[in-house]
């Protein structure tokens, strides 16, 4: 009995060649890409001229984008590290999803972070003149650190799956083969290497835990570290982790819904792990609501004057339109719609992860581009134009590439390896 | 050659007229070219006493319907009367529109020790500007500094007079106005009171201030000067001190703070971030290692 | 990008500019000692100029064998220590400034900057309705806890014994943390290749003389240190017909505005000067006077033309 279904599991899970809508959405996020890669070498030649920054506004999307991509690729830790401590068992067809999604997010983190840099071809410098007291080097440190546990993370449970691959006569392309047999690490699954295994991806998950919560509030602190008003705040670094566990859930969800659909997986990606998952995403929307009403009440009640011109602008002013957006169908509406059983089901969900994941990117705008658009000295004598930043079309292409390029690395991922662990469904299914 | 004799010629002319005109004319065959601005000049002598002396031509003209000064114009300069014997040397003008011109030592000794003196600047005019030129008539005199210390008092005393005879021996200068000065990067510190005279004994005495900085040493520059005298033009005399407060230099950079160079970094952080990064890497390098052995575990049970 | 007329004609008084500098710059050495007679390749011109020799005689040289000096700005080590013995310090007196804006003009012109590229801004500060509105000129403060310094990845941007702040763009990597840290907004970035005349462009790259620009670097008000090193007071300072701006050496204890030389500790002490922002712990190395007992009323003319409309 057991022998046929773990077959019918196998077969099931096992990567499959792209169908007419796999190609079409991989030759659309090419073109993307291309897109913004055309513009790229643009800013290369003309320098950021290209963007709409200027000497008040001066980051603008790209720096927005960047902390989106890292919120994002705190999902990975949320689910394979956390889940996986606190003896979750309906976790374990997410592990390879969210990891999937922290490795596609943290590489275009790094990316996104090179794109802004006036002067990318010194890149090196950051490393050979590296400054320690820099909280811009500390995050290239956290964010390497980051990239690395979580290529391992997302490898090292895939390991008895590429054995599978390999020993499966199904017909692959050659040099799939061969990749499979490479990564496969000699794979018998004999006891010893099990534990082996069992226990490195244990070490690793308690690691991720801190380096995880590093890379976020190192991030915040790139803002928490100077005099802006909005970011001068001892509550950043809580404020963007908790935020970033809700995006990161909101991404899980909206994968799982594409791969269940796509794949027909509603007999591992059940309905009941879309309600588990949309319980979770109600904890932690609660949890980022409690921090912005910290990040905004208090300030508001204070209204100091460096801050004044900054709240107002995203209360009732410039900025209001897209803040109240923000806050009401980025974080109320789903926490509303959540509550409710009807809500958790699986297409609700989709819709509810599809708004926290664009609430979460606008956020990111809100909290970046506002603040410099209200410097510290008095701007009734300042070239007015610096001090409103509207993105330019080379550079919502540009950003639009890098979420395109995570996309992409997400479904080739999915392409080659399997988005549920074949084996340790397998193992569930025999305890 | 011919263009130095016409020249001179002008040049007479010019000399002629200035007595009716001194700060500025143009010749009559410069009048013609109606588009030439025109030049205002002062020339002033300075005597540094123990650092020579020298002749400032300043010239002016308008420029934007204000006055700056004229870059690049070139002035001779002469003694008693304009001719080639009484020229002595020539500068071109800087930014400022300012000749500072050094007198040759030289050339100054051999003008008569105890006697007044004619200087004349002369600009002949270009393309763009007017002849012009101005003269000052001062009579020699010198200043100096000398310090005295008593009775733990010390005073600075600034010293006014004219020469009496070629053995250096002066005739005190009572009443002439004097100030003294501390030397600063970047100008002089009135360190006595403004219109201050000199005493019957041709002096300005005053007592050296408590709170003058000076370098490590406790060195300072101590300049006295007369100002634009009628007769003695400017008079200038610098000296070397050293009852200035010593510099304490407090060294900026000697912390490790938080905004020193990279090389400088404050000692816990560097601790605190390369723990970090061993305990963390350090991991990362065993769970590599863990994975070298499932790879050789497998070669030997395959 | 098609440049305006006025644009290209203000590069050419730029580039005759910098000539007539050179020049007057290299006649003006030219009084100590600066005859090359070694090089015997050099075709006479039969222009003569007439020099002063060592020894104080005039000799007459001609003008092939004078070597123009051009004015080359210290090496990168000691760009990066700063001015020996110094402690540069400058001290702006509200009550005499009118936003006659001169001061803005001598840094464009002498820092080659374009016009959207202001590393000297003149404020209007007015703290409440109530209170009299006042104009305060604004540079880099160069602090001494800086917190641009303090954000910089890559040692570009560094604070030297001397006080002053720089910046060194052949290093920058073009992040803008710095100008974000910064709370006076007093940093500025070449957005684009700078437009900058080929004289510039030729010149040797100092941090001191912050010239040429270089395209993704951050650049601010350096306090003019090549100036400085020379005995010569920044060009803002020099540019105030009103003497709004005294530079000088804290460990001298005394300030220059051009005009007057003052003690800096009796100036502050006597017309009450203080920091901008001083609770912000940035520590700046520039003191403003208030502006009490002004010499001129305020006037807005921009803010009454508009009203005038």
């Amino acid at each position: 009995m057991n022998q046929i279904e773990n077959k019918q599991i196998q077969e099931e899970l096992m990567p499959r060649k792209f169908g007419q809508a796999g190609k079409l959405w991989t030759i659309l996020l090419v073109i993307v890409i291309l897109l913004g890669g055309y513009f790229y070498v643009q800013q290369i030649q003309n320098g950021l001229s290209v963007t709409g920054l200027g000497d008040y506004n001066t980051w603008g999307i790209y720096i927005s984008n960047f902390v989106f991509f890292v919120a994002i690729s705190l999902v990975g830790s949320l689910i394979s590290a956390i889940l996986k401590l606190s003896n979750v068992k309906w976790q374990v067809p997410l592990t390879r999803i969210s990891e999937m999604i922290a490795v596609a997010a943290i590489a275009f983190a790094a990316i996104v972070i090179i794109i802004d840099m006036g002067r990318p071809d010194r890149f090196m410098n950051v490393i050979l003149k590296a400054r320690i007291q820099s909280p811009i080097t500390w995050d290239v440190i956290v964010i390497t650190t980051y990239f690395f546990i979580s290529i391992i993370l997302l490898y090292l449970p895939l390991i008895p799956d590429l054995a599978l691959m390999r020993d499966q006569d199904k017909g692959e392309k050659p040099w799939l083969k061969k990749l499979y047999r490479i990564l496969a690490l000699n794979w018998r699954g004999t006891e010893l290497q099990g534990r082996i295994l069992k226990k490195s991806v244990r070490i690793l998950s308690v690691l991720i835990i801190p380096v995880a919560f590093g890379i976020h509030t190192v991030t915040s602190w790139l803002f928490a570290t100077t005099f802006r008003p909005g970011w001068d705040s001892t509550n950043f670094g809580p404020y963007f982790v908790s935020g970033a566990f809700m995006v990161g859930a909101g991404a899980v969800i909206c994968a799982m819904y594409v791969f269940r659909r796509q794949y027909g997986y509603e007999k591992y990606l059940t309905d009941d792990i879309f309600n588990k998952m949309g319980k979770l995403l109600v904890l932690l929307s609660l949890v980022y609501l409690y921090f912005n009403v910290n990040e905004y009440l208090a300030p508001a009640f204070k209204m100091k004057a460096h801050e004044v011109g900054h709240l107002n602008a995203l209360f009732t002013g410039e900025f209001a339109p897209m803040f109240w957006s923000v806050q009401v169908l980025g974080m109320m509406v789903p926490i509303i719609v959540l509550l409710f059983p009807q809500g958790r089901k699986p297409l609700p969900m989709f819709i509810i992860s599809i708004l926290v994941i664009l609430g979460a990117w606008f956020k990111r705008f809100l909290i970046v581009v506002p603040t410099l658009s209200h410097p510290l000295i008095p701007t009734e004598k300042l070239p007015q134009s610096a001090l409103h930043y509207m993105p330019t079309f080379a550079e919502l292409s540009i950003t639009a590439a890098t979420l395109a390029g995570a996309l992409l690395i997400i479904t080739v991922l999915a392409r080659i390896f399997p988005v549920i662990p074949v084996m340790e469904t397998i193992e569930e299914n025999y305890e | 050659m011919k263009m130095i004799k016409y020249i001179k010629y002008s040049l007479l002319i010019v000399l002629s007229v200035t007595f009716v005109m001194p700060n500025a004319y143009s010749t009559d065959q410069e009048d013609k070219a109606k588009k030439k601005e025109r030049v205002r000049m002062r020339l002033s002598y300075t005597n540094m006493s123990n650092n020579g002396s020298r002749l400032l031509a300043a010239a002016k003209a308008k420029i934007d319907r204000s006055y700056a000064g004229v870059k690049g114009l070139n002035i001779r300069f002469y003694h008693d009367s304009v001719s080639s014997e009484t020229y002595f040397g020539k500068m071109i003008t800087d930014e400022r529109g300012e000749a500072n011109y050094p007198i040759p030592e030289v050339f100054r000794k051999s003008l008569k020790y105890d006697s007044s003196f004619v200087f004349i600047a002369v600009f002949e005019g270009n393309d763009e500007y007017r002849s012009a030129d101005a003269d000052v008539e001062i009579r020699n005199a010198i200043s100096k500094i000398t310090f005295e210390e008593k009775d733990s008092l010390r005073y600075i005393k600034y010293f006014v007079g004219t020469p009496a005879d070629s053995a250096h021996h002066y005739v005190p200068a009572e009443g002439v106005e004097a100030r003294i000065y501390v030397k600063r990067l970047f100008g002089l510190l009135p360190i006595s009171e403004e219109f201050s005279k000199t005493d019957e004994n041709g002096m300005l005495t005053i007592e050296f201030p408590g709170d003058i900085k000076g370098d490590e040493n406790g060195e300072v520059i101590v300049v006295g000067k007369v100002n634009d005298h009628f007769e003695f033009g400017n008079l200038q005399y610098a000296a070397t001190s050293n009852w200035a407060e010593p510099l304490a230099e407090e060294d900026l950079l000697k912390g490790r703070e938080l905004w020193s160079a990279a090389a400088n970094a404050p000692y816990p952080l560097v601790l605190a971030v390369n723990v970090m990064l061993l305990g963390i890497w350090g991991t990362i390098v065993y769970i590599i290692y863990q994975m070298i052995r499932i790879k050789r575990l497998g070669a030997e049970t395959g | 990008m098609k440049k305006s007329k006025t644009e290209s004609t203000n590069n050419q008084d730029r580039r005759e500019f910098l000539k007539k500098g050179l020049m007057a710059s290299s006649l003006a050495a030219s009084t100590s000692a600066l005859l090359n007679f070694q090089n015997d390749d050099v075709e006479e011109s039969g222009d003569t100029v007439e020099l002063m020799s060592p020894e104080g005689e005039i000799v007459e040289v001609d003008k092939a064998y004078l070597k123009p000096i051009p004015d080359v700005p210290v090496d990168l080590q000691k760009a990066r220590e700063g001015v020996p013995g110094r402690k540069f310090v400058m001290v702006i007196d509200l009550s005499r400034c009118k936003n006659l804006k001169k001061c803005q003009e001598a840094c464009q012109k002498m820092h080659y900057l374009p016009p959207e590229k202001e590393w000297l801004k003149v404020l209007k500060m007015q703290d409440n309705d109530i209170t009299s509105p006042y104009w305060q000129p604004t540079v880099c403060f160069h602090c001494d806890n800086p917190p641009c310094v303090k954000v910089c990845p890559v040692d570009a941007t560094f604070k030297r014994s001397d006080g002053t702040v720089l910046i060194d763009t052949e290093r920058c990597i073009g992040c803008r943390f710095c100008m974000v840290a910064c709370p006076y907004s007093a940093r500025t970035f070449d957005w684009s290749e700078p437009d900058q005349p080929e004289e510039v462009m030729e010149m040797e790259y100092s941090p001191e003389t912050s010239c040429p620009a270089k395209m993704g670097t951050v650049s601010k008000c350096d306090f003019c240190p090549d100036m400085a090193r020379k005995g010569e007071l920044p060009h803002c300072v020099t540019a105030c017909p009103n003497g709004v701006f005294y530079f000088g050496d804290e460990n001298e204890d005394a300030v220059s505005n051009g005009d007057v030389t003052v003690k800096l500790s009796q100036l502050l002490k006597d017309k009450s000067g203080y920091r901008y922002m001083e609770d912000l712990g940035t520590k700046p190395r520039v003191y403003y006077l208030p502006p009490v007992n002004r010499l001129f009323p305020f006037e807005d003319e921009e803010a009454s033309a508009e009203e005038g409309h």
